[in-house]
């Protein structure tokens, strides 16, 4: 996020602005009043006397709500000004609340005019960065002292009503205050902003959000409930000061994140600000992972929510097929008249055994067999998936090749940029591909499923037939992607069969999912931790030398936190307790030069060519699994594992950290306190 | 003959096209009956014509795309609408390609 902008959210509705508080988009400043993936509010810009206040200062006070300091300009170095502005915004319940407040600090009466800007594109998410031509019709106009704007394509309705607390002219495109203010005293005004997807259509709730909405009230809920949602969750203290800073600011990153639907009670985390506050299955199903032994809720909504819109016909179109979990889900106006698959789109091969991954992992933690029990069907159409689907081509493998050659992605793994899958010449590999971790994935989830299987949905057969797939795909898996001159595990197979052999941070996932055998573990684990992967901060997505490999590259060198928090597990799992600590010991330093706030990802330099993380110039922030990633690192360094009734503790900390304790942890064994103190030599 | 996809599910989802009663969808484990008038129902499907409310029927309607075109909206249980109205679309003759 460039630092010309600020931003607030809650979930799916959110406000990004520049630093004086006005929204102003242009195809590259993307500001703008956002709800249900449409802009429903394209311009807002203050001005006092025709003239646009400059910035003082900003009280960023939560993730939903911000204040503005500004004063008029006197032309002068000095800010040599009588009359300063405050402006507060809060967001939450359709729409946002703004208090403008004038300060005349003169001994003179101040008259002024007041003109407060307002336009809305409507413009779908897809259409923000390039400005398309809309094929419906904006109206505006005045409504009982409220100015409404609109948007109509047939039966496609979106509408945004202004109002304020003090009379206002409307027009020209602006809201008029002629305000007088006496000598040292002041003027303001409350403008509710809202924006309402579904006006006159006869929804109760839409209805009752026209005449009464205030997203003023909804911010004090909004404040009540986020303090209980830390509350509600472990109490983090360690010795190294930072990672409660970290710690903290990854919970209240993930009650920003958290995405509400009217079908399935309780939130999700959407994936990231400002362009992925959606439903994306692999990013929830990664953070709810991620976020198990703190937040767990999230990992029930998760569940429910995919398993409600998860495939059930064919569609090549949004590469539906039954059984499928879906990539993405989105609601503007490109997804409604089909000019984009999103409803919901397909095309990632993983998530579906990510789902059935996550299931099992819930389970285990909290012990909730009604929500296991509800899913099994879900479970079974999501192996029919994995056996019928997602191998292609019968040879045992996933591989997935897009259906949607127009809008689909082309890259369905998680690095699903259109350079990520190349040799290690930088040769790109062709369609179909079957990326090693997708076999992981698959191999993790059949034994998950044959625990379910065993314990929970009474079927002994399917559990062992489940246990006899999971050893064959190991065994094949370890001869058809292991590069024995190499030493490690090939990124994919290719549309040929070939090994596709650059070095990347996917084999990590492998160790993560238990796939890899143990000696093949080793030298993976050796590669891993080697400086051509580990930059010193983190896991390069690709090693240095490789002939794609660019630092700066989105999958194809920099470093993404949730992927080396993944990895951290993964070597633990095989008993690289050192290794891992030293993996999460990079990124959480990391996090702390970040202000305690990891990006999506950063650049790949080494680190002692840097001192710092590189900022890299596009990522979302927050992002819900670099938000899970301190989390998971948590779980990692204390060795949190449940096992039955209990909570396994076996900690392994690098030594800068000293003592980590974690207090409260839920589970199915209630609450639990783990401990562990460094016993490393850095 | 049950479907596949609601095999599991059982309740009414009540067809409205405006203000007026169109239909009952009855599902009992997965079997489909759809018959005339209104009554309780779990949820309520208000389509905006009848040419809506019968690709409901049908299962040519993603319920989804038409809730955001503004021609569907749900009152009651809307996971239970959305079941009912994904499962029917696995009744059409090319759901399985």
């Amino acid at each position: 996020m460039p630092v010309q902008t600020v931003s607030i959210l809650d979930g799916n509705e959110f406000v990004v602005s520049d630093i004086r508080g006005d929204l102003e988009a242009t195809p590259t400043d993307n500001h703008g009043l956002f709800r249900d993936d449409t802009r429903f509010l394209s311009r807002w810009i203050l001005t006092i006397n025709g003239q646009r206040p400059m910035l003082l200062s900003i009280n960023d006070l939560a993730y939903f709500r911000i204040r503005f300091f500004l004063a008029l300009a006197t032309g002068t170095v000095y800010v040599d000004s009588h009359l300063s502005v405050q402006r507060q915004r809060s967001v939450g319940r359709r729409g946002f609340h703004e208090d403008i407040i004038l300060f005349n600090h003169a001994h003179e009466r101040a008259d002024l005019e007041v003109r407060l800007e307002a336009a809305a594109d409507f413009a779908d998410l897809f259409e923000v960065k390039d400005k398309v031509e809309k094929k419906g019709e904006c109206y505006r106009g005045v409504d009982s002292g409220r100015l409404v704007l609109r948007y109509e394509r047939g039966t496609y309705r979106r509408e945004t009503v202004i109002t304020s607390s003090e009379p206002a002219e409307m027009r020209d495109g602006a809201l008029f205050f002629q305000v007088r203010i006496p000598p040292h005293a002041q003027w303001s005004t409350c403008l509710d902003v809202a924006a309402i997807s579904r006006p006159h259509h006869g929804d109760a709730a839409e209805a009752r959000s026209r005449r009464t909405h205030s997203a003023h009230a909804s911010g004090h809920e909004l404040e009540t409930n986020l303090q209980d949602w830390v509350a509600g969750a472990p109490k983090l203290n360690s010795t190294w000061a930072p990672l409660e800073h970290i710690y903290r600011r990854s919970l209240v990153d993930l009650a920003a994140l958290r995405f509400r639907n009217p079908a399935v009670p309780g939130a999700l985390p959407a994936a990231g600000l400002p362009w992925f506050m959606a439903i994306f299955g692999r990013d929830s199903l990664i953070t709810s992972f991620q976020a198990l032994p703190f937040v767990p809720e999230l990992a029930a909504t998760t569940l429910r929510t995919l398993a409600l819109i998860q495939g059930r016909v064919i569609d090549p179109f949004r590469e539906e097929e039954p059984g499928k979990i879906a990539h993405e889900l989105r609601l503007g106006e490109m997804t409604a008249f089909e000019e984009r698959p999103h409803s919901p789109y397909y095309g990632s091969a993983d998530s579906t055994a990510l789902f059935l991954v996550l299931l099992d992992e819930y389970e285990r933690w909290t012990g909730d067999r009604a929500l296991v029990a509800g899913l099994e069907r879900e479970a079974r159409a999501a192996i029919e998936w994995v056996d019928h689907y997602g191998d292609r081509d019968g040879d045992g493998f996933i591989e997935y090749e897009r259906q949607n050659t127009q809008t689909g992605l082309e890259n369905q793994c998680w690095k699903d940029s259109g350079d990520s899958i190349v040799f290690a010449d930088g040769t790109l590999a062709p369609t179909p591909r079957g990326t090693c971790e997708l076999q992981g994935y698959v191999y993790d989830a059949k034994l998950r499923t044959a625990r379910l299987a065993r314990e929970v949905w009474d079927d002994a057969d399917w559990a062992d037939r489940l246990e006899r797939q999971a050893r064959d795909l190991k065994q094949r898996f370890n001869e058809a992607f292991w590069i024995p001159e190499r030493g490690f595990f090939a990124l994919a197979l290719d549309g040929r069969k070939r090994k596709v052999d650059a070095l990347t941070s996917n084999i990590g996932h492998l160790l993560w999912s238990g796939i890899a055998n143990k000696d093949a573990a080793e030298s993976c684990a050796r590669h891993l931790m080697s400086d051509a992967l580990f930059s010193g901060w983190g896991v390069r997505t690709m090693a240095a030398g490789e002939g794609s490999f660019n630092p700066i590259g989105y999958h194809v060198g920099t470093v993404w936190p949730h992927d080396t928090s993944i990895i951290a597990w993964g070597l633990r799992r095989y008993g690289y307790r050192k290794e891992a600590a030293r993996l999460a010991w990079g990124i959480l330093e990391a996090a702390e030069l970040f202000h305690h706030r990891l990006p999506e990802a950063f650049a790949g330099y080494a680190r002692e060519a840097t001192m710092y993380p590189v900022e890299y110039p596009t990522a979302c922030s927050p992002q819900a699994w670099a938000t899970g990633a301190p989390l998971l690192l948590v779980r990692t360094l204390l060795g949190l594992e449940p096992h039955g009734e209990h909570l396994v503790i076996d900690p392994c900390l690098p030594e800068p950290i000293g003592r980590l304790e974690l207090l409260d942890i839920p589970g199915r064994w209630g609450r639990m306190d783990a401990f562990g103190r460094a016993r490393l030599v850095q | 003959m049950p479907v596949p996809a609601l095999v599991g599910l059982t309740g009414r989802l009540r067809i409205d096209i405006g203000s007026e009663v169109a239909s009952m969808i009855e599902i009992s484990d997965g079997a489909v009956a759809v018959k005339p008038g209104d009554g309780e129902a779990d949820a309520v499907a208000i389509c905006d014509s009848a040419e809506t409310a019968a690709a409901l029927r049908r299962g040519h309607l993603n319920p989804i795309v038409a809730i955001l075109q503004g021609r569907l909206s749900l009152q009651g249980d809307p996971a239970f609408a959305i079941k009912v109205m994904l499962g029917l679309r696995t009744m059409r003759p090319d759901a399985r390609g």
